[in-house]
């Protein structure tokens, strides 16, 4: 009886919240807000270019991958909770992780060698939490990174394009369109 | 006949003897065993098709498609271990590394006694296990599939003189394309949406991917036993991954395979309330180490987890190799900015040795706002454990020729150069969160046993509370079991669904 009346509250909080996200012409997803997605994708710039800086052992820094638009069209693929969670993480990275190292300014804001410094020391970081999340959004990080063609070609990661769904696969078959129609 | 979900549209109501909830390897061989024995099966998965022609080896892509929440489900505690589960047809064997083992006997002899299974014995699941490994075709991983990274791990454990040995995985003419976890391109890992779901349907099963079953039909009299009769799932639209019309239907069973994780919650949702559904959550919580090598592995080339040793198996964990996309193991490298950037770039000169300890941590499965919510608390002792299984993979790297290993935790040197300082993992104490941990064998959540008081099915996998309600995965594994969990699932699953049949063809 309990479990159904809490369904049913559930529900009606549900459908209301979307009435008035609706009425206020809220996009769904916390990322999509207006005042929001500019934030998330300074924060996301500046943590990909600190994770993976030009002239390094690869050389494509995050900017040349384009990391943000991927990591902003990765929280809009999966599940709304969960995209909802990691916006607020990078937020929270944005605006708060500075201040425990007593930096005021936003971590976009910071020099680059502070934010290399910040992001070594929440590696090192004596809070587990801290350092979970470190270790956590590379690991995101690095998925968009190595989505890159030219990023997993030069480190060697070749591989027979046996899937008609990767990517290059479809360009090589977009180009070929391309140049039969212009024929 | 599998069927294409994306035609059905509203209310679609359908009849069938047995319904079974999931396609991965218990749904899968409970449908095929039931339909060959003339009963009418239908199957309901709530994961897409998945095969090589719409697969991407794109991490971030194939994750938010196939895997249950994208990749990111914990179980929360103490520490936060990363557990995987597909969301396609074949279920997790889509994914898997098709490594096939049996239940050890002294395990198998420790639940028959433990959770009083008078009804089970050694032989007879050893005789189910043999069937299987020979229907799916399971046989030691070729050497010529091994590849570099596979025969490096073989070449530390034979310089220690441990147990070494190619895993045995259900995997026939395996090609070394280490892809094993975006959908083999080739055709020879033997996921069950390559053999018992089209076995099934040859066998007269309706098979229905994207139909995501909200609730199981229980008929209930006052004063009397519950009994399944159907289901109620949402018709998912393949696109938006949203309900786009109800499909009903109407059953004299139900067997539930939805994992270890869904079983648990689809339980309680349709009203049964035994104690320990969801509790009693068990997982193989492993860690691994990565060895940097001088020559070139190339770690995408080879079987994915192609080499093993049992040299910790009286300890209850084994070794073996891991491979899997570049994005998924980096998390174990260490460095940042220029140094991180160095280390991926070696990426093709690196291997990994995984370990999995038997583990005796406990949590529990809830469902919170429609999603799943895991917690568990790992104990001291897996994490000493842990430790322990570390060391050997550390030493197992720096034998084979490694001349840097990344443990992968927190409190020893990131990066170790000389094979001494293995002992620095076993002269600290851990605590949970200095390891990275991962668990992709979860069990117990409907743990199988005697007592209706301490388990939630019977030996023959029907639940207590309510009759024709089976439940046939993971779930049903009382403990953790050291080997890879394919073969029990499939075993136990094979010995209910042929009780099933005797007594629904009946």
């Amino acid at each position: 009886m309990i479990q159904a009346l809490a369904g049913f509250a559930r529900k009606r909080v549900e459908k209301r919240t979307q009435q008035v996200k609706d009425l206020l012409g809220m996009q769904n997803g916390l990322v999509e807000q207006p005042w929001v997605k500019p934030r998330v994708e300074r924060v996301i710039d500046a943590m990909g270019m600190t994770l993976f800086p030009p002239g390094g052992a690869i050389p494509f820094s995050a900017e040349d991958v384009e990391l943000t638009d991927y990591m902003v069209g990765l929280l809009g693929k999966i599940d709304p909770v969960k995209s909802d969670l990691l916006t607020v993480l990078f937020l929270v990275y944005e605006y708060a992780i500075p201040k425990l190292y007593g930096k005021m300014e936003r971590f976009s804001d910071l020099p680059e060698h502070v934010q290399l410094d910040l992001m070594e020391k929440l590696h090192e970081c004596p809070f587990y939490i801290l350092r979970l999340l470190t270790v956590s959004v590379r690991m995101l990080f690095t998925f968009g990174y190595t989505a890159d063609e030219r990023v997993l070609e030069d480190i060697g990661f070749f591989k027979r394009y046996e899937y008609p769904a990767d990517l290059r696969n479809i360009m090589i078959k977009l180009e070929s369109i391309q140049q039969e129609q212009s024929a | 006949m599998i069927h294409r979900t994306e035609e059905l549209h509203g209310d679609v109501e359908l009849h069938a003897d047995v319904c079974v909830i999931g396609s991965g390897p218990g749904g899968a061989v409970v449908a095929k065993e039931l339909a060959e024995r003339g009963l009418r099966v239908v199957v309901l998965e709530s994961g897409p098709v998945l095969n090589s022609k719409n697969s991407t080896r794109e991490g971030g892509t194939f994750l938010s498609r196939y895997v249950q929440e994208a990749g990111m489900r914990v179980m929360m505690g103490n520490a936060f271990v990363v557990t995987m589960q597909a969301e396609a047809l074949g279920g997790t064997s889509e994914i898997n590394s098709a490594i096939f083992k049996p239940i050890p006997d002294a395990i198998l002899k420790e639940w028959i006694e433990d959770y009083q299974l008078k009804d089970m014995s050694v032989e007879g699941m050893r005789r189910h296990f043999k069937h299987l490994e020979k229907e799916i075709g399971a046989r030691p991983t070729e050497m010529e599939a091994q590849g570099m990274k596979n025969l490096l791990v073989k070449r530390g454990f034979d310089k220690l003189g441990w147990d070494s040995h190619p895993l045995v995985r259900a995997v026939s003419g395996c090609k070394g394309s280490s892809d094993c976890m975006t959908s083999c391109p080739s055709g020879a890992k033997k996921t069950m949406s390559a053999t018992y779901i089209p076995w099934a349907s040859k066998a007269g099963a309706d098979v229905y991917p994207l139909c995501r079953v909200r609730k199981i039909l229980v008929e209930k009299k006052w004063r009397k036993k519950g009994k399944a009769r159907g289901v109620v799932a949402d018709l998912i639209d393949p696109k938006t991954r949203k309900p786009k019309g109800r499909l009903t239907v109407h059953a004299r069973a139900v067997v539930c395979s939805a994992g270890v994780i869904w079983s648990p919650i689809l339980l309680r949702r349709s009203g049964l309330k035994a104690r320990w559904i969801g509790r009693n959550l068990c997982a193989h919580i492993g860690v691994a180490a990565f060895g940097l090598f001088d020559e070139e592995v190339n770690a995408w080339e080879g079987a994915t987890q192609g080499w093993g040793s049992n040299a910790l198996f009286q300890r209850g964990m084994v070794m073996e190799s891991l491979s899997a996309m570049p994005a998924m193991l980096s998390a174990r490298l260490p460095g940042v900015g220029h140094d991180f950037l160095k280390r991926l770039k070696n990426y093709k000169h690196t291997t990994v040795i995984a370990v999995k300890p038997r583990g005796t941590s406990k949590g529990i499965v809830r469902e919170v706002g429609g999603n799943p919510l895991c917690l568990m608390y790992t104990r001291q002792a897996d994490i000493d454990e842990a430790a322990f299984g570390l060391k050997a993979c550390i030493d197992g790297l720096f034998a084979a020729g490694a001349k840097e290993v990344y443990p992968g935790c927190f409190g020893v040197p990131h990066v170790m150069t000389r094979p001494e300082e293995s002992e620095k993992v076993l002269t600290r104490r851990f605590g949970a969160g200095d390891f990275e941990f991962m668990a992709n064998h979860v069990f117990g959540t409907c743990r199988m046993g005697g007592n209706p008081k301490k388990s939630v099915v019977d030996s023959w996998c029907e639940t207590h509370e309510v009759d024709d309600l089976f439940v046939c995965d993971s779930s049903v594994i009382p403990t953790g079991m050291i080997n890879n969990p394919q073969g029990a699932i499939m075993s136990f699953s094979r010995r209910a669904a042929i009780q099933m049949a005797h007594r629904y063809n009946a």
